[in-house]
């Protein structure tokens, strides 16, 4: 195998993290389709993603110079390539080989990510065995080396970053052309640089040059380095006038390609490791271009769809994207300070002209940050289908190394959360579904003598409830074993199964004894638990059936979660209730007593809670009420406005009272409460962060959000309000 | 070793903090009030899309509450990427104080929780407490049900 690193050393560092992140993106999804493939093998359309998908790997590696990773997946390309054209039929064993081989992908990937050399992972037994499988030629070593047309070695490699990409794609779009050409000098020649740069400049003044190497817009190296040089080019001019450019003493070209968006295809641009020129992302774009020029393309509409999914989406770093709310969060505070001041420059100026543009300017700078906090908010949020796709494989080689037979089953994979989240998330997950599936899940026999179906059934779903969001795992398996638990616990007696159960998450509970090959790993439901009570300030609860089966369920915080609220106002303040979970708003009367109040509502009555009493305490009651009045604002304002006043009597007494009040009808499941406020203010999108314990006493708040203006406002927790009455 | 300061004033006091722990200073402006907070939180200021819990030194030192003035300024701390403001009654100084010249027997300090104070350091004949900021934070409840029930104003001096 031919170890290929000669590519341009300048963006290394970038594209290699690139790599990393796109890579692993497409094995992930890779192993999605195959075990799609494996219930459906006859499917031609997920034959054609996986032959697309080990393409992009294939190049995206070769662009970094990973020869092993990238020869593998070009072998498994080849393989759905034959697959595709009907040449090769799915088969057990090649399937397995497949999937070996993806999992030899990811052994691959996770050296390269933590600075291994590939060097030491055989690919070559599992390479033969696939060519065997899928009566591939063998391919020899020159063959996997590719298609080198001229080219001896030390070739330079055009690596293009992500901007290079998206000018190139941007120019086919625009209907220009790209040109790749290569030259070489004559060896005898001394002067290498100044002629290299001559064809540059030249070119540089027709054409829109995209990259050369070696670079000749960096200062001048060694003037041996510039004996071949290659340039990669957009262009609408006439090839004829191009070439002028390269007509220079001593410089001959040696080889010269164009591409239209029609023509391009991957295999025209992505070459193999070692090559001369690779350039990735060359069939997305295609496929991007063939899209966006609709019905006339050559492809089905779906498969066009899917590939724009694909090119325009990216992975991005957590941190980079905090760091960019942390900037916007900035923009929008200084916005607010810059509309406050051009409010009273327009209040005092008499400058009419200025005013006018003043205003306009106040008015662009509003709607952009505005639209720019909904993009970031937008970006911050994935579907748990991120998460969740991993699972079918675990379940499936879970399932086989066992002997057990499991269905798998997901539901609300559109659910978004944190991106933050996915992470966190990751190991307590597979860590309780593989204790469903080794502890859980009984043996087929077992199964079929107890009267259930012969193969278990894992159920992972995702939803959001009220202000969290729930996340639940279910098995119909045996159950814990509650009597075990009970005396490792050292449970006090008469203690019910389902507290003592509970004891499953205490810390330092897993002993040895639970630590099997499977779900051992040395991290038992206790590190769960405290990864997701402690990092996520979530909760987790299990419940239990013996002989039934087990459920485990995960409670989280919405986080930076984005909430359709209905804003309402109290005493000055804001606040903000899940508008999934109101019911309607009506006017209401207070009835009952001061201990239970309560209105009419559809023919019946439901319990009343005032906010105001929630937040600041009883009427003329406890110093937090006092310490509420000391509010900077807007206490009296509010009471004033609604008539509403904390020391109103009519509270008090069983009767019903005569003023009318601003009332929110919350629900959950069959229990609906109508919360009192002072005001209705309006509805608007609001991104939710986590409430500091500090300020959250009373465990009314499920968070807090800022909004535009830079207003901050705590976001009600309805699950908690309807317990509460 | 020399080590940077930032002095501030509370009640007759006067305090120091260490600079790498402050984030920034910023008047008490725009204030949102949290009705559920513990009495010593004096609510929450959106510092560049941030919430942060701002707490009032004075009634954390169970002095009697002000109201609020000119002079008044937030302290924002910073330790493991969580932010608190301090209100406190007056910012006068960033001072350089060798290490050699604070004394850390601090529980000679009448009227001051020992475990709140680094140290001591005399500057131009004034005693200056410097006080660990995160041991502020997080003191024991019975603080903060002496000044629920009013029983605050224990002086300094």
């Amino acid at each position: 195998m031919i170890e290929e690193r000669s590519h341009s050393e300048i963006d290394d560092q970038r594209l290699l993290r690139a790599f990393l992140e796109e890579g692993e993106e497409l094995l992930e999804r890779l192993n999605a389709a195959l075990l799609e493939l494996e219930k459906d093998p006859g499917n031609q359309e997920l034959v054609h993603e996986i032959f697309r998908l080990t393409h992009s790997l294939k190049s995206e590696s070769a662009l970094v110079g990973f020869g092993k990773l990238s020869s593998l997946a070009h072998r498994l390309e080849d393989v759905f390539e034959r697959i595709r054209s009907g040449e090769t039929a799915m088969s057990r064993p090649l399937m397995d080989a497949i999937f070996a081989a993806s999992d030899l992908l990811h052994e691959l990937m996770g050296r390269i990510s933590r600075g291994e050399s590939e060097a030491e992972v055989d690919s070559g037994t599992l390479i033969a065995e696939l060519e065997e499988l899928a009566g591939l030629e063998p391919r020899g070593k020159a063959a996997v080396s590719g298609k080198t047309t001229a080219g001896p070695v030390g070739r330079q490699v055009l690596s293009l970053s992500s901007v290079e990409r998206f000018r190139v794609l941007e120019a086919l779009d625009r209907g220009h052309r790209v040109c790749r050409a290569s030259f070489e000098l004559d060896p005898d020649e001394t002067m290498r640089y100044p002629r290299a740069y001559l064809v540059f400049n030249n070119l540089e003044s027709v054409t829109n040059l995209i990259k050369s190497a070696p670079d000749l817009a960096a200062p001048v190296e060694d003037d041996g380095r510039y004996g071949r040089f290659s340039v990669l080019f957009t262009t609408d001019a006439d090839p004829e006038a191009v070439r002028k450019c390269w007509d220079v003493d001593q410089v001959r070209e040696s080889s010269v390609e164009w591409w239209s968006a029609d023509s391009i295809s991957g295999s025209d641009l992505a070459l193999d490791a070692g090559a001369d020129g690779v350039y990735p992302g060359a069939q997305p774009a295609s496929d991007r271009l063939r899209t966006r020029r609709g019905p006339s393309g050559r492809r089905e509409s779906a498969e066009a769809s899917r590939a724009v999914s694909e090119s325009t989406s990216v992975r991005v770093d957590t941190k980079k994207l905090n760091e960019m709310w942390q900037l916007v969060g900035d923009l929008v505070t200084w916005k607010a300070r810059l509309s406050g001041l051009s409010d009273t420059f327009l209040k005092l100026s008499e400058a009419d002209h200025l005013k006018e543009e003043v205003a306009q300017v106040r008015d662009s700078l509003e709607r952009i940050t505005g639209n720019m906090q909904q993009a970031i908010m937008e970006t911050s949020m994935v579907p748990i289908a991120v998460l969740f796709n991993k699972f079918p494989r675990l379940v499936r080689d879970l399932s086989r190394k066992l002997g057990k037979e499991v269905e798998l089953r997901i539901d609300g994979r559109d659910t978004e959360i944190d991106r933050s989240f996915v992470e966190v998330l990751s190991d307590p997950l597979t860590h309780i579904i593989r204790n469903s599936l080794d502890h859980g899940i009984e043996p087929a026999q077992e199964r079929l003598a107890a009267g259930k179906a012969a193969a278990g059934r894992i159920t992972i779903s995702a939803q959001q409830l009220g202000g969290r969001i729930l996340i639940d795992v279910t098995d119909d398996g045996r159950g814990l074993d509650v009597d075990k638990i009970r005396r490792k616990a050292a449970a006090p007696a008469g203690m019910a199964d389902e507290e003592v159960i509970q004891y499953i998450f205490s810390p330092g509970f897993s002993t040895k004894e639970d630590v099997t090959d499977l779900s051992g790993r040395g991290v038992g439901m206790d590190v769960v638990a405290t990864r997701i009570r402690g990092v996520l300030k979530g909760d987790v609860q299990v419940k239990s059936d013996r002989g039934l089966g087990t459920r485990i369920a995960i409670f989280l915080p919405l986080s930076l979660a984005i909430l359709e609220a209905l804003i309402i106002r109290c005493r000055g303040c804001f606040y903000a209730v899940a508008v999934r979970d109101i019911e309607e708003t009506v006017r209401v009367k207070l009835e009952g007593d001061s201990r239970g109040e309560s209105v009419r509502y559809r023919d019946g009555a439901i319990p009343a809670l005032r906010l105001e009493r929630l937040l600041y305490g009883e009427p003329g009651g406890a110093a937090q009420s006092a310490e509420g009045a000391a509010s900077p604002e807007g206490g009296f304002e509010a009471s004033l406005a609604q008539g509403d006043s904390l020391m109103d009597a009519s509270g008090l007494g069983s009767q019903v009272e005569e003023a009318e009040h601003n009332g929110v009808v919350i629900r959950q499941k069959d229990k609906a409460v109508c919360l009192v406020v002072d005001q209705l203010v309006e509805e608007e999108d609001v991104v939710i962060k986590p409430v500091s314990d500090l300020l959250n006493n009373t465990g009314l708040f499920c968070g807090v959000s800022v909004l535009g203006d830079g207003r901050i406002l705590f976001v009600l927790d309805t699950v908690r309000l309807v317990e509460m009455a | 070793m020399k080590k940077k300061y930032v002095i501030f004033r509370v009640g007759d006091g006067q305090f120091g903090i260490g600079l790498a722990d402050v984030a920034k200073i910023v008047r008490f402006e725009n204030v949102t009030d949290v009705p559920t907070a513990p009495p010593y939180v004096e609510g929450v200021l959106n510092l560049g899309g941030e919430v942060i819990p701002i707490l009032n030194l004075r009634a954390r030192f169970s002095l009697a509450r002000l109201g609020v003035s000119r002079q008044h300024r937030v302290i924002v701390v910073e330790r493991e990427h969580r932010r608190f403001g301090l209100l406190v009654d007056g910012v006068r100084d960033i001072l350089e104080l060798d290490d050699e010249s604070i004394v850390t027997d601090a529980t000679s300090v009448p009227g001051m929780r020992a475990e709140f104070v680094l140290g001591i350091a005399k500057v131009q004949d004034q005693l200056l407490v410097l006080l660990d900021v995160f041991r502020v934070l997080a003191a024991p409840a019975e603080v903060d049900a002496r000044v629920r029930q009013g029983m605050g104003g224990v002086g300094l001096q």
